[in-house]
């Protein structure tokens, strides 16, 4: 039981079955040229590797909020090589999140909760459709703010608890509101990472 | 450019583009043990090979519909193996459909570049439910007159009208049509019970 699919034709979702975390470690072991998610109902979701681009911006992201982060001193930021299982049991892997300490287990593995605080980042692979579902996913599991940068028309979508949405576009920086409320992200270097 | 993944992992959905209709026939004739539609959005989907379970309930609609569509005399009905080209741009081969004639260009053999006016699709083993029914609202969005989706897991038919309003029937036997197949009555048994 195999697969062997082309960079182009990634990202990819296949059919699957949902997986214990030993399991989904042992399979991404069997992988480890590639990045995996999985949905709620176990379907595999085969990440296409970031352009050059998005990996600076997402660089850019991860230096802003660790600053931040370490000055607030209440939570812990994750790159995009963290595991999430939300509690509907889909395994994510957000490109730039946060999460109150008080909520961070003690032993390593992957966070079994959604991100208090999470940013996902476009890039000229993924589909905004398919973002904006994994946005809403993400607020449905009890995340309290993502935003959802799009780099194409400088562009933040904020999502909010209760299911509200506000796009901002033409914007040179955006601050945080509830548990980030004192975090503000200069996009300037988003919009122009080199 | 190629891609080869195993049975067990179909179907699956992978990023492409949207392709002319010569295109999409050159791509499927490089690849003639896989069968495939595509999103509006250009996304390439792998269809799953279909079981013998499913195939034997597939040829039991098919004949029902054909035989009917025959007697009835205005329309045709089309398998899986007929290609759709939705407004949207959705490329898709529904398990079952009837389209009326008059919309049909005399002497067109390609792909139909309209919704069908009637879909039956056959949930099977290795279907998601939240998939297909996202793609019957499809169909409805793009035109489409009236679908079934036949769920054999808990002998259900979900009933799609023009408007989005659906409608779920459970325990039943049969099913009338509605709008322009009317007369049509699927048996619903031998779908509950394929085996022999």
């Amino acid at each position: 039981m195999s697969f062997d699919i082309d960079w182009d034709y990634l990202p990819a979702t296949l059919n699957c079955h949902p997986m214990t975390d030993e399991e989904f470690i042992a399979f991404c072991q069997e992988h480890p040229d590639l990045n995996f998610e999985m949905t709620a109902d176990g379907e595999l979701i085969v990440m296409s590797p970031s352009p050059c681009l998005t990996g600076a911006q997402g660089s850019h992201l991860i230096g802003q909020l660790g600053n931040w982060t370490e000055k607030d001193g209440r939570g812990l930021g994750f790159d995009p090589s963290t595991g999430y299982v939300l509690p509907n049991g889909a395994r994510r892997s957000p490109k730039v999140s946060w999460v109150l300490k008080t909520r961070i287990p003690e032993e390593d593995g992957f966070l079994h909760l959604a991100p208090d605080f999470l940013i996902e980042l476009k890039s000229s692979r993924d589909r905004l459709p398919k973002l904006k579902e994994k946005m809403r996913e993400y607020m449905d599991n009890g995340s309290q703010l993502g935003w959802l940068i799009n780099p194409d028309d400088h562009s933040v979508i904020i999502y909010r608890p209760n299911g509200e949405t506000e796009t901002r576009t033409g914007i040179d920086s955006i601050t945080g509101e509830g548990p980030v409320a004192t975090f503000t992200l200069d996009l300037k270097r988003i919009w122009k990472p080199f | 450019m190629s891609f080869a993944i195993d049975d067990a992992y179909l179907p699956a959905t992978l990023n492409c583009h949207p392709m002319t209709d010569e295109e999409f026939m050159a791509f499927c004739q490089e690849h003639p043990d896989l069968n495939f539609e595509m999103t509006a959005e250009g996304e390439l989907i792998v269809m799953a090979p279909t079981h013998s379970v499913t195939a034997r309930r597939n040829s039991r609609i098919l004949r029902h519909l054909d035989l009917w569509a025959e007697k009835d005399g205005r329309g045709s009905c089309y398998d899986s193996s007929g290609g759709y080209v939705l407004p949207t741009g959705a490329r898709r081969s529904p398990d079952a459909s009837w389209v009326i004639d008059s919309r049909v260009t005399p002497g067109d053999e390609g792909f139909l570049h309209l919704c069908p006016d009637f879909v039956i699709e056959l949930k099977s083993g290795s279907d998601r439910l939240q998939k297909l029914k996202a793609k019957m609202r499809e169909y409805m969005a793009n035109g489409a007159q009236l679908g079934w989706l036949i769920n054999p897991d808990d002998r259900s038919v979900t009933i799609y009208r023009p408007g989005g309003e659906t409608e779920t029937r459970k325990g039943i036997d049969s099913i009338d049509g509605e709008g322009p197949v009317a007369t049509f009555t699927l048996d619903l048994r031998f779908i509950w019970r394929p085996l022999p």
